[in-house]
């Protein structure tokens, strides 16, 4: 400890060795890679479905949050650092999340 | 003594064992939510208003069935893909690999900025620019701030990878926080892509 503290997360020692983790990151790709097909397919098959429009948005929304947590919990490695982090973050995105959901009731009433 | 521990490391430790330079990057993009969610929920407020000269148009007529921006959507999901091998490649000490990650991430937003420029192009060329619409007005704004955003992280990237071939003993398994910082932004900016694909031009 020539610096008297401990080794942080970027800084870590020579030593400690890194479990390469490539392969997870490729399968999480295509994963979102086909959530984003089938996010892409949605509005130009919704209308022979004959579904309400409701159903679409809400179905996108939850596309959309899942593909976003994908990113954030693998890519941005939220999953397993530290929690305070996490907080600054997803705090944030909630609030933001709840306000879209407003404008869209509010101005964009032809969505649901 | 864990007490006597815990309070030494209080005392001497402003950080509370928190990486202080990840603590202010994840603060900064905490308030890049709230700067983007701006910018989203205006477009998603102010796009339907219309005037008798510049009606509102409409966005998949405009937008030409989302082709180029669900290609632009892939190019920037990959990207991120590239960018969190380039740091897993750092920190397994492949320097090799980890810079052609790194360039492949550079060379995807690069794409990008591309495509975003052609799609400019040809909104502008439908007729709606950003002083004649609300719907042009917000649109151009927030995309062109993401596209902004895209910018100044190749910027970054290619600082990173400039300084990675002048001094390759630089990054290593022992010291990647710049690399990590730099991903932080880049997944973050793929991340508002994900939120705009989806509100502006799928919904």
């Amino acid at each position: 400890m020539a610096h008297g503290h401990d080794p942080q997360p970027g800084e870590a020692t020579e030593h400690e060795p890194h479990q390469s983790h490539s392969k997870m990151y490729v399968i999480i790709f295509f994963f979102l890679l086909a959530v984003t097909a089938i996010e892409v397919l949605i509005p130009s098959t919704w209308l022979s479905l004959g579904l309400p429009k409701i159903v679409e948005v809400a179905l996108l929304l939850s596309l959309m949050v899942v593909k976003g947590a994908g990113v954030m919990m693998f890519y941005m490695h939220l999953k397993g650092d530290r929690r305070m982090f996490g907080s600054l973050f997803i705090f944030p995105l909630i609030i933001v999340f709840g306000m879209i959901m407003g404008f869209i009731a509010l101005f964009q009433p032809e969505l649901w | 003594m864990a007490q006597a521990v815990r309070s030494e490391i209080d005392k001497n430790d402003p950080g509370r064992g928190l990486d202080l330079r990840k603590l202010g990057m994840w603060t900064f993009l905490g308030s890049e939510v709230f700067f983007f969610g701006a910018l989203i929920v205006t477009h998603l407020a102010m796009r339907g208003t219309s005037t008798p000269a510049y009606p509102a148009p409409n966005p998949r007529e405009l937008f030409g069935n989302n082709v180029l921006t669900s290609i632009l959507a892939f190019v920037l999901l990959l990207s991120s893909l590239t960018m969190v091998l380039a740091l897993d490649a750092v920190r397994s000490n492949k320097t090799k690999l980890f810079r052609i990650w790194l360039g492949a991430t550079i060379v995807c937003g690069l794409f990008f900025l591309g495509g975003q420029v052609y799609e400019f192009n040809h909104i502008i060329h439908e007729g709606v620019t950003i002083k004649n619409s609300m719907f042009g007005s917000t649109f151009f704004t927030m995309t062109g701030f993401h596209g902004t955003h895209v910018f100044v992280g190749v910027i970054w990237l290619t600082s990173i990878l400039i300084s990675s071939f002048r001094n390759p003993s630089r990054y290593n398994s022992g010291n990647y926080i710049a690399i990590e910082m730099g991903g932080l932004y880049w997944h973050f900016v793929d991340l508002v892509w994900v939120a705009i694909f989806t509100l502006v031009y799928l919904i």
